[in-house]
């Protein structure tokens, strides 16, 4: 008989009570170490259930799975509740991105993956700066607050060891989860949203050199609608929200081609008191 | 042929450019110089002669290389309902 675990998920705009077998909840838990209640009261919003080590996720009247163990039964969960953040998030606007804040501003990583968003965050993390969002970035886009997300960094745990070479992990705990994923916990994590004042665009190209440009609105705005998800509003009011706010903030491509060059010019953009 | 702006379409400013949303699509497209300058003159319609003029006169250029550079721009703009055939 599996103990069974069930609290309450704290999101941007939603609670999901979530109930599921020790093993897999643990995982799950770590997964946002900052947004849990202790405690949970009603019917689960997602249960996990295991009939030996074969998984399920049940919410409402749908079912996924089957999953193999309790770590990729983790992972599916965290994507189903990944879209329910998505799909509830209202009249904000649903960026792919992560996301720091510094002296009361938020700067946010939007990129597709392989673009170093991920890494960018992390490096921004190292350097003192808080965490503030990741893999999805919240916007309001009349007050520009940008919801705290506290997920921890998913990465690739030889992606993580190379970080971790280039200059000890001292603001941030690695969490392993198996011999190829890792995760990693930012110390310091910002609890309140925080206006948005930069919208970077991380480019990772090895053997490229280094490279930062100000973009305008116009030139980027078909590839940033591209980091959306997909909204929950009319389509064209949509389009209007997002050129409002790209012309509130301000846009930066970064270019690098290693994490030296990388965590270089994050010093040089976002110092400690703010982006230069 | 003629050619005219599409009742779907929508100009919005983006930035220091400009931008069209097409209703029926659900789609935005960013326009450069040229195609923000035909979508204006289309208005009204127009056949490619006219506007062949009309931008000879604005742009001062070459009227062979505007006439190329004109029906690909026309091209695009009709493929993203942008603009449309009319027969007046």
């Amino acid at each position: 008989m599996r103990e069974l675990v069930r609290d309450t998920l704290t999101l941007p705009g939603s609670e999901l009570v979530i109930e599921s077998p020790a093993e897999a909840f643990e995982l799950f838990r770590r997964f946002y170490p900052h947004s849990w209640q202790g405690g949970a009261a009603g019917p689960a919003d997602f249960s996990l259930v295991a009939d030996s080590d074969i998984w399920h996720i049940r919410h409402g009247t749908e079912t996924t799975g089957p999953l193999t163990g309790a770590l990729q039964a983790a992972f599916a969960l965290e994507y189903e509740v990944e879209n329910r953040l998505v799909a509830r998030c209202g009249d904000r606007i649903a960026f792919h991105a992560g996301g720091v804040e510094v002296g009361g501003r938020a700067h946010i990583i939007a990129g597709d993956a392989d673009t170093g968003k991920t890494t960018s965050t992390l490096l921004l993390v190292e350097l003192g700066h808080s965490f503030l969002c990741e893999e999805v970035a919240l916007v309001d886009p009349e007050s520009l607050a940008v919801e705290p997300h506290l997920r921890t960094l998913g990465l690739d745990a030889s992606h993580l060891d190379a970080i971790a070479k280039d200059r000890p992990i001292e603001r941030g705990t690695v969490d392993r989860l198996d011999d190829r994923l890792a995760r990693y916990l930012p110390h310091k994590a910002r609890l309140e949203p925080a206006r948005l004042e930069t919208i970077f665009l991380p480019l990772l190209r090895p053997g490229s050199g280094s490279h930062v440009a100000e973009l305008d609105p116009a030139e980027v705005l078909p590839e940033i609608l591209g980091y959306c998800f997909a909204p929950n509003v009319d389509q064209e009011l949509f389009f209007e929200r997002v050129i409002r706010l790209l012309e509130s903030c301000r846009i930066v491509r970064i270019q690098f081609d290693g994490l030296a060059t990388a965590r270089e010019l994050w010093q040089q953009l976002v110092p400690a008191g703010g982006a230069a | 042929m003629r050619y005219v702006r599409s009742s779907a379409a929508t100009l919005k400013t983006v930035g220091s450019g400009v931008a069209v949303y097409v209703a029926g699509r659900q789609a935005i497209h960013v326009l450069n110089s040229t195609a923000h300058l035909l979508f204006e003159y289309l208005a009204e319609p127009a056949s490619l002669d006219e506007l062949v003029l009309a931008l000879e006169t604005a742009t001062r250029g070459g009227s062979k290389k505007i006439r190329s550079d004109l029906e690909a721009v026309l091209g695009e703009l009709l493929d993203h309902g942008i603009i449309e055939p009319c027969e007046s």
